[in-house]
């Protein structure tokens, strides 16, 4: 006779009852309890906090701006602007087949996962340092509660998936350094090679990478075979470029590398050569915004710099960091300037980089930056730790940890009103309400807020195919007028904003969101309402 | 008691980035798709004037938009730099020319940040006056500086 445990007694399930299923769940248990104490915890809760705090603001469907471009090209194999992005294309082709809301959504949730693996993998980080859980909360809490940091996990964009490889570029790095051999040089190399096929800007962190490995094993890195082996593992994490010519081969859909002519007639950059990819990854059409500042001008974007950087760690995080950065390079100047000339480069390039929504482009810098604060913090704990008197011992530690946690719930509280976006659906309805206002075989031409979400709605979820959406940023003024000149005498054609060299046989009357244009002749025809007219060309 | 200090640095440093929150303050902007919709389409700058002929001694309003926000442009006027005038959050800008002290010709008026754009206006005695009725910064065009007289060479080229 077998005992059996009470509760598996009373069950009536004749199968589970049996004697070999008793032992089978008593050893299912066994598993998962060990499974359960083994587990890390703190790696899971790095992850799963932000995660959930990400998942409770995420935006419930498509977004606007570049969040649909880079859905819809993600989603139906199609190609963006400079530079590119070919692995987050890769990538959110097989993420948007995630059986969970629309694809808007699911590539929102692509960006939310990133945002979240950045922030596990800077824990690691903190780890090999032996930074404690209390700083370690306190710095990558502010850094999941950033402003910018928490608005950019939120919605589809680049930027989380380019900190999380920069994190791991990072740890594959530290990773070398305990142990220098070709094989980790090589995991170093594939993860650069791979980081430079997401983001262009991966090479602002070179020269920090250079500097670690050459300052601490030089010879090591400099060997042949490991030099080799490195090589090789740059160009198979590189092969992600690969992508933007199979991509164009098969003549997608949905393309933003090339531009129109006045016909009409869409001339895109042939990525099947290298000058084409060179010209697209090398952000050339970007080219003017670069280096653009000068003088005072220089100056004051660089007090907006630091402005933004005080903001994202709510004024608290600026005194420990600094403390951090000057402790990490006193006890480690290799890894301390490595963060510093990572920090620096990526802080110069886009200080100096005139476009107006800059501040979502200095996520890299706030990484780096909650790296030092969590050092700071350390340092903090530890002096405080290390007092003799119980008195501070005690109650200091206390005030400390409690402080820690505090700013981070404020940051939190703080900024959930700016940036949650579990309730906007404007940019659908916007889409949809220009879709539905538009007349059947119409043009729209638009600029970044109008078209991407058009084409998301076309291409993605095959509304209106009858229309035709042109971006007016891949058209000139001139090509622009003539292409209108020519189409509005053969089919509706809605602008979202007049231009102002609108040919003078031309009315633009308001419709919805839109303006349609219409020779003058039309409107006199079908007598409608001189006070409809809101722009007229000279 | 020694001691004691350890925790009241501990805290200033902690707390030392709130020193300046009066002056930096907190994150206060919804962060939303609104807030970036006109980044992308670049428009070239322009430069208006009011009247592109004028009497000496008339004020000519001169407005500017679309250069970068918040900066400050340099206004030179037939290659002579005169001044600079302060763009708004919106990248527009205007200034009055008080030209009562230059002489009669032709003028180009060039504002610079890094985008440019140029206009002109002829000062003629036979021209209307025009007075003072515009608004922002007014600048002096300075007496010596008129372009008199123009060489207009022909164009030859190969097809």
């Amino acid at each position: 006779m077998v005992k059996r445990p009470l509760s598996l007694c009373m069950n009536t399930n004749q199968d589970i009852a049996s004697p070999k299923a008793g032992r089978r769940m008593d050893k299912l248990w066994g598993a998962v309890r060990s499974w359960l104490v083994s587990m890390d915890w703190r790696t899971l809760a790095a992850f799963g906090l932000p995660f959930a705090l990400y998942l409770l603001t995420l935006a419930p469907t498509i977004y606007n701006l570049d969040s649909a471009e880079l859905t819809t090209a993600a989603a139906t194999g199609g190609i963006v602007r400079a530079t590119g992005y070919p692995l987050y294309l890769l990538l959110g082709y097989f993420w948007s087949r995630l059986p969970i809301g629309d694809v808007g959504y699911r590539m929102n949730l692509f960006s939310a996962f990133n945002g979240a693996l950045t922030v596990m993998l800077a824990d690691r980080i903190l780890r090999r340092w032996r930074i404690g859980p209390w700083a370690t909360f306190g710095a990558l809490g502010l850094l999941a509660c950033a402003t910018f940091f928490w608005a950019l996990s939120l919605i589809a964009e680049v930027y989380t998936l380019h900190t999380a490889l920069m994190a791991a570029l990072m740890l594959s790095l530290l990773r070398w350094g305990d142990d220098p051999t070709p094989r980790r040089l090589a995991l170093v190399g594939f993860v650069m090679g791979a980081s430079l096929g997401h983001h262009a800007a991966t090479v602002l962190l070179i020269p920090g990478s250079m500097w670690y490995v050459l300052t601490v094993a030089p010879r090591k890195a400099l060997a042949p075979r490991a030099l080799l082996l490195a090589a090789g593992a740059v160009l198979l994490g590189l092969s992600v470029y690969l992508v933007l010519p199979l991509r164009y081969g098969g003549s997608p859909a949905f393309n933003y590398a090339g531009y129109y002519d006045a016909t009409g007639t869409f001339k895109p950059v042939n990525l099947q050569t290298l000058s084409g990819v060179w010209w697209l990854v090398s952000g050339r059409a970007f080219a003017r915004q670069m280096l653009a500042y000068n003088g005072n001008d220089l100056w004051s974007q660089v007090g907006q710099y630091w402005t933004y950087l005080w903001r994202e760690f709510f004024a608290i995080g600026i005194g420990p960091g600094l403390l951090g950065l000057v402790f990490l390079l006193r006890r480690n100047w290799r890894v301390g300037g490595m963060l510093l000339l990572m920090f620096i480069g990526n802080a110069a390039f886009y200080t100096d980089y005139r476009v107006t929504d800059k501040d979502t482009m200095f996520l890299p810098t706030d990484l780096i930056w909650a790296l030092w604060l969590g050092v700071g913090y350390h340092e903090l704990i530890t002096w405080v730790r290390d007092a003799r008197d119980e008195l501070t011992h005690r109650w200091g530690l206390r005030l400390l940890h409690s402080a820690m946690i505090g700013f981070v719930l404020i940051t939190a509280a703080w900024n959930w009103r700016l940036v949650n976006l579990s309730h906007d659906w404007s940019a659908r309805e916007r889409g949809e309400t220009i879709l539905r206002e538009v007349e059947p075989g119409a043009l729209i031409l638009g600029w970044w807020d109008t078209v991407p979400i058009v084409e998301y709605l076309q291409l993605a979820e095959g509304q209106r195919p009858d229309v035709w959406a042109l971006n007016r940023f891949l058209i000139g003024q001139d090509e622009l007028r003539l292409l209108i000149l020519k189409e509005v005498e053969h089919r509706p054609v809605y602008i979202d904003s007049p231009p102002t060299s609108l040919p003078a046989t031309l009315e633009a009357r308001s419709v919805g969101l839109l303006y349609r244009l219409r020779p003058k002749t039309d409107l006199s025809k079908t007598a409608e309402g001189n006070n409809e007219i809101v722009s007229q060309a000279k | 008691m020694n001691r004691f200090p350890r925790l009241v640095i501990a805290l200033a440093v902690l707390l030392s980035g709130l020193a300046l929150l009066p002056y930096v303050g907190l994150p206060a902007a919804a962060v939303n798709w609104q807030r970036y919709a006109g980044a992308y389409p670049y428009q070239s700058p322009t430069l208006e004037i009011d009247h592109d002929s004028g009497k000496p001694g008339s004020f000519l309003n001169v407005t500017g938009h679309h250069y970068p926000a918040n900066s400050t442009a340099t206004i030179q006027i037939n290659n002579h730099t005169i001044g600079t005038v302060q763009t708004d959050a919106t990248g527009d800008f205007s200034f009055q020319m008080n030209t009562a002290n230059a002489d009669e010709g032709t003028y180009f008026v060039t504002v610079t940040i890094n985008p440019s754009a140029t206009t002109k206006f002829t000062l003629d005695q036979n021209a209307p006056l025009y007075s003072q009725s515009g608004s922002g910064p007014t600048i002096i065009v300075p007496a010596g500086i008129a372009f008199t007289r123009f060489v207009y060479l022909p164009i030859v080229y190969r097809q």
